[in-house]
C-alpha cells in the first residue's frame, strides 16, 4: 500500500466532526499537549464551557496525545518519518472529539482490539472498579507510561471508544482513536 | 532535614513539604510524560522524612488534574505514608480537595481511599 502525504490527515478527518479545532501530522513530542489546552481554553472561554467540562476534556485529550508520545512509530513507507496526528473537532453543539492516529506494529493490533472491545462492553460502574484493580497493580515503563491510557479515558469519557486499525504491509498497521467528550 | 519546595510548571505540580510541621502540600496539575523524573525527587524526600517524621503528617492534594503515569506515582507516595501510618511512628490523614462540580477529582480521591488504608478526607472547595 502507498501511504499518501495526506494519508494521516485524510482518516483522521473521516472519524472527526464538522469543526476542526485543531489539526496535526507529524511527531508528536512534548509541545503538543501544551497547544491544543491554549486553543481549548480559549474556545471554550469564549462558549462559556463549564470549568469541569474543560478539566474533563484536557484529562481526556493530554492521555491521548501521551498514549501516541508513548507508543508512536516510524511511518514504514515515507521516508522514515514519524506520521502521528491528532485531531480535535465538534459538532457545532455541545459534543466534542479527540482523534488521535499512530503507526504500530501489525503483532500488537489482536491484543490492543481485544483491549478496547472488553473496555467497551463494560458499564460506567465496572470501568471504575477495573481502573481500581489495574492502578493498585501497575508498573510504570521506561518511557513512562502506566498503561492506563486507554482505560481512563474509556472511564472519563463515559461512551464506548470508537477505533479503527488499517494495515499498511506484513508487519505495520495505522491506529486510529475517536474519544467522544460531552 | 530541609523543607522540600519545587515550583510549579506548566505539566508538573507545585510541592511544599515542610519537615517541621508534617504538613505535605501539592498543588496544581500532573501531567508530564515521564512522571517518574519529576517524582523520584519527592521519593526520596518522604524516604528520608519517615526516618524521622512529625508526630501527624498531614499530606493536602490540591490537584486540578492528573495524567494515569502520575496517578501511579500518587499511589506510591500514599503507600509509603500507609506504610509510615502502620509503624505508628506519625499519625498520617489525607486531605483530598476538589471543585464543587468535579465529579472526577472526587472519583479519584475516593478510588486512593479504597486502595489505601490511611484516613482520607475529601474537600469540596
Amino acid at each position: 500500500m502507498v501511504v499518501k502525504p495526506t494519508f494521516v490527515f485524510d482518516n483522521l478527518k473521516l472519524l472527526s466532526y464538522s469543526h476542526l479545532l485543531y489539526s496535526f501530522q507529524g511527531e508528536i513530542d512534548e509541545s503538543i499537549t501544551n497547544e491544543i489546552t491554549t486553543i481549548i481554553e480559549i474556545h471554550f472561554k469564549e462558549n462559556n464551557i463549564p470549568s469541569e467540562r474543560r478539566k474533563k476534556f484536557l484529562l481526556i485529550m493530554v492521555e491521548c496525545v501521551q498514549n501516541v508520545f508513548h507508543h508512536q512509530l516510524k511511518a514504514p513507507l515515507k521516508n522514515g518519518n514519524y506520521d502521528s496526528g491528532v485531531m480535535i473537532s465538534f459538532d457545532g453543539d455541545t459534543a466534542y472529539r479527540i482523534v488521535s492516529g499512530n503507526f504500530m506494529e501489525n503483532k500488537f493490533v489482536k491484543g490492543l482490539q481485544s483491549k478496547i472491545e472488553f473496555l467497551n462492553a463494560l458499564s460506567v460502574e465496572q470501568l471504575r472498579t477495573y481502573y481500581q484493580e489495574s492502578l493498585a497493580v501497575a508498573e510504570l515503563s521506561e518511557k513512562g507510561g502506566a498503561g492506563l491510557g486507554i482505560l481512563d479515558m474509556a472511564r472519563k469519557s463515559k461512551m464506548p471508544l470508537e477505533y479503527k486499525f488499517i494495515e499498511i504491509d506484513e508487519r505495520y498497521s495505522f491506529f486510529i482513536l475517536a474519544i467522544n467528550v460531552l | 532535614m530541609n523543607n522540600l519546595i519545587i515550583e510549579e510548571s506548566v505539566k508538573t505540580p507545585g510541592i511544599l513539604f515542610a519537615s517541621q510541621t508534617g504538613i505535605l502540600e501539592i498543588k496544581g496539575k500532573s501531567i508530564p510524560e515521564n512522571s517518574l523524573e519529576f517524582y523520584r525527587p519527592i521519593f526520596e524526600w518522604i524516604n528520608a522524612y519517615t526516618l524521622e517524621p512529625f508526630q501527624t503528617t498531614e499530606l493536602k492534594v490540591k490537584l486540578e488534574y492528573f495524567n494515569t503515569s502520575s496517578s501511579k506515582c500518587l499511589l506510591d507516595v500514599f503507600r509509603i505514608l500507609e506504610t509510615l501510618n502502620n509503624k505508628g511512628k506519625s499519625k498520617i490523614k489525607v486531605s483530598w480537595y476538589y471543585e464543587g462540580d468535579d465529579e472526577d477529582m472526587m472519583e479519584a480521591g475516593e478510588d486512593y481511599s479504597v486502595l489505601v488504608k490511611i484516613p482520607f478526607e475529601l474537600i469540596k472547595i
